[in-house]
């Protein structure tokens, strides 16, 4: 009987263990599993293809007023920091026009790689992302190192990237 | 037979230790990122978001024969684009939209946009209907997307179907 007893509490504590790695395993899933990036443009960008630097994947939508808002932010920072090793993606989620994305892109001037996600395999990937603007950071290793759910804190960011990117460093 | 148990049990014990040990060896190769990177962002609670369709309601009736009512509930804290409600009818014989009312939002300027119109608040949208005398069911398909306040974060555009059958 005792023995019954310890062999639940085992069970049990299996069962939480392989709950708790797969939680964990889901945020700090290698960006190198992930899907391959296709741009508006068709080039593909594969995560192995960003190792060494830091990026930011950014989720967005052209019908999420949010996400165009921070838009001019997002460029801003991005030709600040490209330089210096930071690289910008932004997804546009799988139920947005294609066609739209691509005006929208143009008209302005969106200066990094903007991604398709037709078929929502990059949504996936990501940990199942369903609203945006959505957010995430891959260190230069190609692990994600953070997730954030609606707008960027700017000000925060570009401390982070003061404090993790080499001053000058050659695009 | 206990026994057995058991060890089976220690053994998947271990074996997700195996599991979980090569999620931490693959955290962030320079420690200092991670730790920088707490807090990066404006933390948001995923998880208090509310499912789309709790966070934006739909019920449809009829007014009167030839009139639809919409009632478009966005719930405390969300609202909706007034320009991405939508309505269109399928598998509707002798009967078709003659036009959509739908009433003032709030407005506010956005960069891009320019003037939007949003429903933070329940509203109703009338849909007048063109009816031939024997036409019965159709179906309405409505979209709608919205987003929430205070998270800034926004939904997908939400298509509901529904089956009506003409008074």
């Amino acid at each position: 009987m005792r023995i019954n007893k310890a062999v639940r509490v085992v069970a049990a504590l299996a069962v939480l263990a392989a709950v708790a790695a797969g939680t964990y395993a889901v945020f700090q899933k290698s960006a190198d599993s992930a899907a391959a990036f296709t741009t508006i443009d068709g080039r593909r960008i594969a995560p192995s293809d960003l190792r060494g630097k830091i990026v930011l994947v950014n989720f967005w939508a052209t019908t999420c007023g949010i996400c165009l808002a921070e838009m001019p932010e997002l460029i801003a920072t991005y030709r600040q920091y490209q330089p210096r090793g930071l690289e910008v993606i932004a997804v546009a989620m799988p139920y947005d026009d294609p066609q739209q994305v691509r005006q929208y892109a143009a008209k302005q001037s969106l200066p990094f790689p903007v991604v398709l996600d037709q078929g929502g395999a990059l949504a996936r990937d990501y940990g199942q992302v369903r609203v945006t603007p959505v957010t995430f950071m891959i260190d230069p290793s190609g692990q994600r190192i953070s997730k954030t759910v609606g707008i960027i804190n700017f000000a925060k960011l570009r401390a982070f990237l003061d404090a993790s990117l080499p001053v000058g460093r050659a695009s | 037979m206990v026994k057995k148990r058991l060890i089976s049990s220690l053994v998947l014990a271990a074996w997700c230790g195996g599991v979980l040990q090569p999620a931490v060896a693959q955290q962030s190769s320079a420690p200092g990122l991670q730790s920088r990177v707490a807090g990066l962002f404006s933390s948001k609670k995923e998880d208090e978001l509310l499912e789309p369709d709790d966070a934006f309601k739909l019920k449809v009736s009829f007014k009167n024969a030839t009139t639809l009512v919409a009632d478009l509930i966005p719930a405390n804290g969300y609202y909706l684009y007034k320009d991405k409600v939508r309505f269109a009818l399928k598998d509707a014989s002798g009967v078709a939209i003659g036009a959509v009312n739908l009433p003032p939002g709030d407005v506010k300027t956005d960069q891009f946009f320019g003037k939007m119109e949003t429903y933070p608040r329940p509203v109703k949208a009338e849909i007048a209907l063109n009816r031939a005398p024997k036409a019965k069911d159709f179906t309405l398909v409505a979209t709608y997307q919205g987003c929430h306040i205070k998270q800034g974060v926004c939904y997908p555009p939400i298509e509901k179907s529904i089956k009506m059958t003409l008074p």
